[in-house]
């Protein structure tokens, strides 16, 4: 079965299509973690990071994997552009599909926009994360963190922590996981948890104590105070007493692994001896996210995994 | 709302309400509810619509003979808060749109903005209730709730399209084949929701067929059946997620102010 054209969401892909993008960042991260080169498999193919919204880590390791792969690769950020002088984002987009890339890598504040690049361009599109709805290589990456350290997926017990409703790490990881047949829970204050998750066949903790202990891993997500979510707590502090995962919360399960997508808020949902203990494979997540990418790139230049 | 229904109730005036909780609502887009959850969207809760209303019937009633009608409902909540305000037998009345009886929020998966519009599509189960309220008459009028804006307007994301859609080319055809042809009310009462019952609400003269009046009306070729195909309505704007329905009834042509208006749908 080919890959999809564009990456929109793990909502969309299939098992097999999960399978075989792991198959490959396998292969890259081997290579990246040895620091040899990579064959320019892309090197007749152009990109563009079109990042609407601020990113360290995806923006980064997009932009570096596509290097390793050849790729005439271009940044955009909104800040320096000409969206400061009124330009729309439909008539900004008309102006970048004019220049014909291969690729596009999104990144923008509101929901739905990658369907919306995939109706106004012809490029190939890549999700880097729209509004609160998915990141799909955060997603990959996270659970590829998973697979490298627990083999399978199945049965699995991961518990997605805090603001799940401001986030479009939960929902892909969700899709994701599902697909896998792990088993995903998410845990926080009601305020932070949408409504009817439980359809997407979740289960819901409000004591972290117990997702702690009954969890193989906590992927502990950023309490996003750029998207307001101040306003559904009574203090960050107080959400840091009820649900931060910290150094003594980590006695009770000592075997527990953390992830986090970051840009990590310390003393928030996670202590700094939580994000740098043996439990963390925070810095993981990141190495893989380049490999990821590799993958990703590879697999919708190729359509079939040779 | 107090002062208004009780200066209105004074020149027999009814308030025309868009019931919503702006706070409630929080800048949501759509319903809130699974779909929402699934597509990442920030959602309007059913408490918005019905929190408003609860607390204006409230108000008719204590506002003596004061006369409140809800816009375009969109929640079966609604619909049982007015079954029990006329129950009180108070000066209540309440609209829905033909897009809130046929659609649901899964009509805005992908993110369509055609089916993006305020009060929000909502679920079956509020369908089944709107329904239920069209049949035993508690709610009156059909209307459109028509909202027009251009291609360019509604190209702009899911967040920052405008809400709205337009139904007056599409409001006839809609209606018949939804909800007479299924059983659900009968001719007639397509005629009283859509025409009588807005007039006696609003103080509007009837229409009367006979000799000596003047013309105002529209004639209806009922077996007439037909595709909705946007580009042919006569509004500027055709932002409509009904394109490519098969309805059966159409305007044949209106005729107003000595004039004839023939339909080109
Ligand atoms: N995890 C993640 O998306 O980080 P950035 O926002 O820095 O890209």
């Amino acid at each position: 079965m080919n890959f999809p054209d564009h990456l929109i969401g793990l909502r969309y892909l299939t098992k097999q299509d999960l399978d075989n993008i792991f198959k490959l960042t396998e292969f890259y991260k081997q290579k990246i973690v040895s620091r040899k080169p990579l064959e320019r498999i892309l090197s007749t193919k152009s990109v563009i990071n079109l990042f609407f919204e601020d990113s360290t880590r995806t923006r980064t390791s997009f932009e570096l994997a596509e290097k390793k792969l050849g790729m005439d690769s271009v940044n955009f950020s909104a800040t320096g552009s000409s969206l400061s002088k009124g330009e729309s984002l439909l008539d900004t987009i008309k102006n970048i599909e004019a220049m014909k890339f291969d690729y596009i890598v999104v990144r923008h504040s509101v929901p739905g926009i990658a369907n919306y690049m995939t109706q106004h361009t012809t490029s190939r599109i890549i999700n880097a994360g729209d509004g609160t709805n998915e990141h799909p290589t955060q997603g990959l990456l996270d659970i590829y963190t998973l697979k490298e350290n627990f083999g399978s997926l199945k049965n699995l017990n991961v518990c997605i922590v805090g603001n799940i409703s401001h986030s479009r790490v939960a929902l892909s990881n969700i899709f994701g996981l599902k697909k896998l047949e792990a088993n995903v829970s998410v845990c926080g204050p009601f305020s932070f948890i949408p409504k009817n998750i439980e359809g997407l066949g979740v289960n819901v903790y409000t004591d972290i104590n117990e997702a702690i202990k009954k969890n193989d891993v906590m992927n502990i997500l950023r309490v996003q105070l750029e998207r307001n979510a101040g306003s559904l707590l009574p203090s960050v502090n107080e959400f840091n007493k009820y649900y931060g995962v910290t150094k003594d919360r980590l006695k009770l399960n000592p075997k527990i692994k953390i992830l986090h997508p970051g840009p990590m808020n310390i003393n928030v949902e996670i202590d700094y001896h939580t994000s740098v203990s043996d439990n963390s494979l925070i810095f993981e997540q990141v190495t893989n996210g380049v490999a990821v990418k590799c993958a990703l790139f590879h697999l919708m230049n190729d359509k079939k995994i040779s | 709302m107090r002062r208004v229904l009780e200066y209105t109730s004074q020149i027999n005036s009814v308030v025309i309400q868009h019931c919503e909780d702006m706070s409630l609502s929080d800048k949501g887009v759509m319903n809130e509810g699974y779909i929402s959850t699934v597509m990442g969207v920030k959602g309007i809760p059913e408490i918005s619509e019905t929190a408003v209303i609860a607390r204006d019937i409230l108000l008719t009633e204590f506002v003596r003979n004061s006369r409140y009608h809800i816009q375009h409902i969109s929640c079966g909540k609604s619909v049982e808060l007015l079954r029990s305000a006329k129950s009180m037998n108070l000066n209540v009345t309440g609209e829905v749109c033909p897009h809130h009886f046929i659609l649901t929020d899964k009509d805005c998966l992908e993110y369509d903005t055609d089916a993006k519009m305020n009060p929000p599509l909502r679920t079956e189960d509020d369908i089944e209730k709107i329904l239920t309220g069209l049949k035993d008459d508690t709610i009156e009028v059909i209307c459109t709730d028509h909202a027009p804006h251009t291609e360019y307007e509604k190209n702009q994301g899911f967040y920052d399209s405008p809400f709205g859609i337009v139904g007056l080319e599409t409001a006839i055809g809609l209606t018949y084949t939804y909800l007479v042809k299924t059983g659900v009310i009968s001719f007639e009462q397509m005629i009283q929701k859509m025409s009588v019952n807005p007039r006696r609400i609003l103080n509007l003269q009837q229409v009367n067929i006979r000799e000596g009046e003047r013309a105002v009306f529209t004639i209806l070729d009922l077996n007439a059946k037909w595709k909705v195909d946007r580009s042919k309505f006569k509004s500027k704007s055709n932002n409509t997620p009904f394109d490519g329905y098969e309805v059966q009834c159409k305007p044949y042509c209106v005729i107003n102010k000595d004039q004839i208006y023939f339909s080109k749908l």
